[in-house]
């Protein structure tokens, strides 16, 4: 079993849908939605399988259990989407830390999710190296809010 | 002598898992790595007690996020 990295499918299907809003939506007659969603951050074991293919939604299959990390994982701290004209694109405005943690067994992929939607639907797979964090911090930093690196683009 | 806070656990080759426990820095070995790539620049420090893992922190740095692409039309 492997996780693989990506936007998932699922994603660009409910984008078109409407029912995500990295910022706050226009106003619109048909919906009163005016406020930005919140997104998560959960992390999984190496041994799981995530995938953008078939990701849909946040799950606790293959999710981490350890001490100083809750199931659902962290919020992303809200911003704006921003646009360099052809490009739109989105980053938490701040790293995402998990305190204190100790996990059970090695961990290599965080799925982005829509916490806010009551499908828990899920946005992106990232992976990395493979870690062991025991008693101490485990950190995602965020890239470089740009057009060519930001968490999300819309290319 | 400053003090660290580690845990010893069946995963890292010790006999049971333990509690927290505070312990003299100077009683540990200390090392720390990097994997850089194209897609993050990780950061990884680790404290070693008997050549066994105590504690270990990992600070990952996404370097690039992911993207969706909508088809260009001219004409």
């Amino acid at each position: 079993m492997a996780n693989f990295a990506g936007i998932t499918n699922n994603f660009k299907t409910k984008l078109l849908t409407g029912s995500h809003a990295f910022s706050p939506q226009d106003a619109n007659t048909n919906r009163t939605v005016t406020t930005a969603d919140t997104m998560y951050m959960a992390l999984y074991l190496s041994s799981a399988t995530i995938t953008f293919s078939t990701a849909t939604a946040y799950t606790t299959a293959g999710e981490l259990i350890g001490t100083g990390y809750t199931a659902s994982g962290n919020p992303l701290t809200s911003t704006l989407v921003s646009s360099n004209g052809t490009s739109s694109y989105w980053t938490a405005s701040s790293n995402v830390t998990w305190t204190a943690l100790t996990a059970s067994t090695a961990i290599d992929c965080a799925l982005m999710y829509n916490f806010t939607a009551t499908t828990k639907a899920a946005v992106a797979v990232f992976t990395f190296s493979s870690q062991t964090v025991t008693a101490a911090d485990f950190t995602l930093a965020m890239p470089t809010n740009d057009g060519a690196t930001a968490l999300i683009r819309v290319v | 002598m400053p003090q660290i806070t580690i845990q010893k656990l069946q995963m890292n080759g010790w006999p049971e898992d333990g509690d927290l426990e505070e312990i003299d820095e100077e009683l540990l070995s200390y090392s720390t790595g990097l994997v850089d790539d194209d897609r993050e620049y990780t950061v990884w420090e680790e404290w070693r007690l008997e050549g066994k893992i105590v504690k270990r922190r990992a600070h990952v740095a996404i370097k690039k996020g992911m993207s969706t692409g909508i088809e260009l039309q001219i004409g």
